[in-house]
């Protein structure tokens, strides 16, 4: 690659495709296992392997987008949509994507400057830290609500949606699948973090099902479902965006689709067989190690952009400790889970584990 | 105001007013705690309380009672109403007959703090923010 | 004998009817309150279900379990006081909770209002206001329970065989009509309804002995039982639960055998009759163990045209489906004050259309997951489906057996269509079973189609990386641009689709679903 494309697109050997095809396949497995997100995965991931930050994302949401169309995973709890509630969330989300694809775009040109910052480090490290926040917050609430309740399975704490519920910022709107009144406000304002963040990091599924759970007070399937209907729309808009702006490698979108299809479905069989703490555990300690693994990145970003003053051939190593990282926590989680898909899938085979017992007879 | 928050406990198994005293003197509530209606009645009629939590099934008066009583004697007393045994019939009577809230059996010694605190608000006292939860002032007890 | 169910949201009303019939019956009368205290004081959180219901608060998993714990408590004592002799039970509406059994007299009572409020000044001591306040909150209160525990409203009228409406008739002469009314032919007990509720009854007692153990209270097992044999489905999550599920259960009155399936979704099959050696039980067979999914049967017909309006749920498919082995005849014409029905030969060899003897293979396959009837317009299927199961998939097998061929292939299709519509689960015609889910040769085809397309557009991009990327994002491109955001917006998703279609049908081929 060379001109001004080289600057944005790497050329991609074959062993960086084969790495991409592993990082799509791990990311498929974790977002079908998840129900939703695996872009906390592919991002970073394609970011270790020299991929522009923007280009990761707005390749990453392309190919999220194209997914959702396909959607036949999603098929099932397509009946727990709150259409009403995923609309009023998309008009703001859209206002989110929109803002977070201009601050992207703003920090990409304005970067290699010719002052010995490399072009688009400063959009990398803000995607950057943008992911290590919002999903170190995310990861270590669900850790805690996972360990603090000790197998103990009360349903999601509603207490914010209560708090929340008194706020009579009127217009309140009553939506029906879901059955809860939330002030519009709220929801804009929902709408457009997770727009927002959809849009920066490309998970938008992180923070609009814990949204609608914890501060609509949306039952736990309805979010979901819901959450994926939104995501096809997102996706949608935020393709359109980043295509627009020139960002998508539609080479890095197939080849992450190689992957991630395959993964995808086992991931979703994974859910079935492995228990639901268990399923949140290792989801939480996972995108832990995925946080940690891109923090340990911010300081290339940061010694390229001359705020930190370090020897350039310190950031070979720590590219190189975040890669391993990132594919550790992947190849271990995705271990787990494809262990006990393949252990369920042999159980099965051995026919159902129906076993009688007979009992007294009937009088 | 700077006042401590008076609230009589009615129960008629001891234990009761065992388990939950400390937990409201958590939110700075002082609690008298008694087993028999009579002898709160009594009490009731000497000394003024802000808040009256009540069982509704003991065996020497119904808690409904209670309540009447209370509510005749000082209007301004949130009663705040509590049974093992609750039905949407005698919940919605206790709310038509005055009743601050209604709570059913087993809860959880927050359960019954949050409800206070929002009684003791409604009051007009400040109520030191509970450590698991902060709910705001307003709000009917039926949402 | 007979059980009359008196449902009634004016609890001092029902109360007053059931004395007065259980008089004149000679019988006991029981009521809902009775059973409560005896669930409360069993530890299952009754209390809690109510003031969730009062406060509105959100649905959780936890107050489902509550909830499935207290209708198999309630179920289990209402048969079990129902199966000793005559009976009168009353309550909110549980009506709902003995469907399908044919002796069960389900009778709603609407009070009198002036009467009613009048009552409520008294007894509550409540001035008008109040009392009129306190009515209309608690019906709307009611109306939310009866959504929340059986999932339909609270005077849904086809959920019951006779409305009284007091401002037209007393107590007493409501009573008196029930009294006679309970000796009709049509509400004796056949050997199919005490097998019915035998059958509720088992289920429920299994489920409340499951609820309240602590080893499975955590667990959704779905329970059914047919003639002694007990299904319990347990999810693959579960496995460790399931393998103490028949300690758990123990030694149950009337259970010959317990048979634990594991079952990761469920398939329901709708038709007017069933042959277990057709193909499409085959198929439906082979896509359970598949998707690992236990099939629920559902046997639906239509009354014939002009004999009854709205429809009528005698056998309904509910948490605990008993299965009926013999039809019941098909209600010849409405009373125009209620649903009683006319007086039919009762005979006990219709035939069930094959309903029993697939249960049976279904029961030996390990797949079964329960059974029922319904009869009426195609709004009682929804009614049936609206409880909380999650079906993964319904099958509509033979329908309308009574009409043409070609009649029967339009009402088919309407019927699919109508309750894709409603039910929000894929819905799937029986000789279309084969193609969309079961790989066949025509799918080896799709997926080589698929894989060659999806190679053609990956060799296509690959081969000309740098034109790609000069379209999408080079400058001489930059007026042009809208042609790249329409190209992504095509090429991406075809290729999804290609490929997403050929790995999914690939690992379907192996069972991998």
């Amino acid at each position: 690659m060379h001109g001004p494309l080289g600057q944005l697109f790497i050329d991609i050997s074959f062993s960086a495709a084969l790495q991409i095809v592993m990082i799509g396949f791990i990311g498929g497995v974790l977002s079908g296992f998840i129900g939703s997100g695996g872009a906390f995965f592919m991002t970073p991931g394609m970011m270790n392997l020299g991929v522009q930050g923007v280009v990761a994302v707005a390749s990453n949401i392309t190919h999220k987008f194209g997914k959702a169309m396909v959607g036949s995973h999603a098929h099932g709890k397509m009946g727990n949509v709150d259409k009403r509630l995923a609309l009023f969330m998309l008009l703001t989300a859209a206002g989110g994507i929109r803002l977070a694809v201009w601050i992207n775009n703003l920090l990409f040109k304005s970067g290699g400057d010719g002052h010995g910052a490399v072009k688009g480090a400063g959009a990398d490290l803000y995607i950057s830290l943008v992911f290590v926040c919002i999903l170190s917050v995310v990861a270590l609430s669900m850790l805690r609500d996972v360990l603090s309740k000790n197998g103990e399975t009360a349903g999601p704490s509603t207490k914010i949606a209560q708090l929340l519920g008194r706020i009579y910022l009127p217009p309140v709107i009553h939506f029906k699948v879901a059955d809860v009144k939330v002030s519009l406000w709220v929801i804009l304002l929902m709408g457009l973090a997770t727009g927002y963040l959809a849009g920066t990091i490309g998970v938008g599924g992180f923070i609009g099902v814990p949204a609608m759970i914890y501060v609509f007070g949306v039952p736990t399937a309805v979010a979901a479902g819901t959450e994926l209907y939104l995501a096809m729309f997102m996706g949608a808009f935020g393709m359109l965006n980043y295509a627009w702006e020139g960002y998508v490698d539609l080479r890095m979108t197939f080849l992450l689709y190689i992957g991630s299809l395959v993964g995808i479905h086992l991931g979703t069989y994974g859910v079935k067989v492995v228990n639901e703490k268990m399923i949140r555990l290792a989801t939480a300690v996972i995108i832990l190690l995925c946080v940690l693994s891109r923090g340990i990145a911010i300081p290339a970003y940061l010694r390229q952009l001359n705020f930190l003053a370090i020897d350039a051939g310190w950031d070979a190593y720590f590219n190189g400790a975040s890669k391993a990282m990132l594919y550790v926590s992947g190849i271990a989680g995705c271990g787990m889970i494809l262990y006990n898909v393949f252990r369920a899938y042999r159980q099965r085979r051995r026919l159902q584990s129906t076993f009688s017992r007979p009992g007294p007879p009937a009088k | 105001m700077k006042q401590q928050i008076r609230l009589l406990l009615l129960d008629d198994e001891p234990i009761v007013g065992k388990r939950l005293a400390p937990a409201l003197a958590k939110i700075g509530v002082e609690t008298e705690s008694f087993t028999d209606p009579e002898a709160a009645l009594q009490q009731i009629g000497e000394k003024d309380f802000d808040i009256v939590v009540t069982d509704i099934r003991m065996d020497k008066m119904d808690g409904l009672e209670v309540l009447r009583r209370v509510l005749q004697k000082s209007p301004r007393t949130k009663v705040i109403v509590i049974t093992g045994y609750a039905t949407l019939e005698i919940a919605r009577e206790a709310l038509a007959k005055g009743a601050f809230d209604f709570i059913a059996k087993p809860f959880k010694p927050n359960d019954l703090r949050n409800i206070v605190a929002r009684a003791a608000r409604a009051l007009g006292y400040k109520v030191k923010e509970n450590p698991v939860d902060s709910s705001s002032a307003h709000g009917d007890p039926e949402t | 004998m007979a059980v009359v169910i008196i449902s009634s949201a004016d609890e001092q009303t029902r109360r007053e009817l059931a004395k007065n019939l259980a008089r004149k019956l000679g019988c006991e009368s029981m009521s809902r309150e009775q059973i409560l205290d005896a669930a409360t004081d069993t530890g299952i959180a009754v209390g809690k279900l109510e003031v969730a219901v009062l406060k509105r608060l959100a649905p959780r998993e936890r107050l489902a379990r509550d909830k499935a714990r207290y209708l198999a408590f309630v179920t289990e004592s209402v048969c079990e006081r129902a199966s000793k002799g005559d009976l009168v039970y009353h309550g909110r509406n549980c009506h709902l909770l003995l469907q399908g059994i044919s002796h069960v007299i389900r009778v709603c009572v609407v009070p009198e209002p002036e009467r009613r409020i009048n009552n409520v000044m008294a007894r509550l001591r409540l001035d008008r206001d109040k009392a009129i306040e306190y009515i209309s909150n608690l019906d709307s209160d009611l109306d939310n329970w009866s959504h929340f525990i059986h999932g339909v409203g609270l005077t849904d009228p086809q959920h019951f065989d006779l409305v009284f409406n007091l401002q037209n008739i007393s107590i007493e002469s409501a009573g008196a009509a029930l009294c006679s009314m309970a000796q009709l032919s049509d509400f004796q007990t056949t050997p199919a309804s005490i097998r019915a509720m035998k059958n509720l009854w088992l289920a429920a007692k299994v489920r409340h002995k499951l609820g309240t153990h602590e080893l499975t209270a955590g667990a959704d097992l779905r329970v059914s039982a047919q003639d002694g044999r007990v299904t319990i489905s347990y999810m693959p999550g579960q496995s460790k639960i399931a393998a103490a599920i028949p300690d758990v259960v123990g030694v149950i009155d009337g259970a010959q055998e317990i048979v634990c399936t594991m079952a990761t979704t469920n398939i329901l099959w709708i038709a007017e009759s069933f042959d277990p050696s057709s193909s499409l039980f085959t198929e439906v067979a082979d896509l359970a163990g598949r998707w690992g999914a236990a099939v629920e049967l559902l046997r639906w017909f239509t009354p014939q045209e002009g004999e009854i309006e709205g429809g009528e749920t005698w056998l309904a498919v509910g948490s605990s489906p008993g299965i009926s082995p013999s039809a019941h005849p098909v209600p010849k014409a409405m009373d125009p004050t209620g649903g009683i029905e006319d007086d039919t030969e009762e005979s006990e060899d219709v035939p069930d259309n094959g309903l029993a003897a697939t249960a049976e293979r279904l029961i030996a396959a390990g797949r079964f997951g329960g059974a029922g009837m319904v009869a009426g317009q195609m709004e009682t299927i929804v009614t049936a489906l609206k409880s909380d199961h999650r079906y993964s998939l319904v099958v509509i097998g033979e329908m309308f057996l009574s009409r043409t061929a070609l009649l029967r292939t339009r009402l088919t299709r309407d019927i699919t269509s109508f309750l894709k519509e409603k039910v929000n689960i894929p819905v799937i015609i029986g000789d279309e079973l084969q193609e969309r889910f079961l790989p066949g040769k025509r799918h080896l085809l799709r997926i080589a189609a698929s894989l060659l397309g999806t190679a053609i557009i990956f060799g296509l991009v690959f081969t000309h990386q740098e034109q790609v990327l000069d379209f999408l994002a080079g400058p001489a491109w930059i007026n042009w641009r809208i042609l790249a955001v329409l190209g992504i917006a095509i090429v991406v998703p075809l290729a999804a689709y290609l490929y997403g279609g050929a790995t999914g049908l690939i690992l379907k081929l192996m069972k991998f679903e």
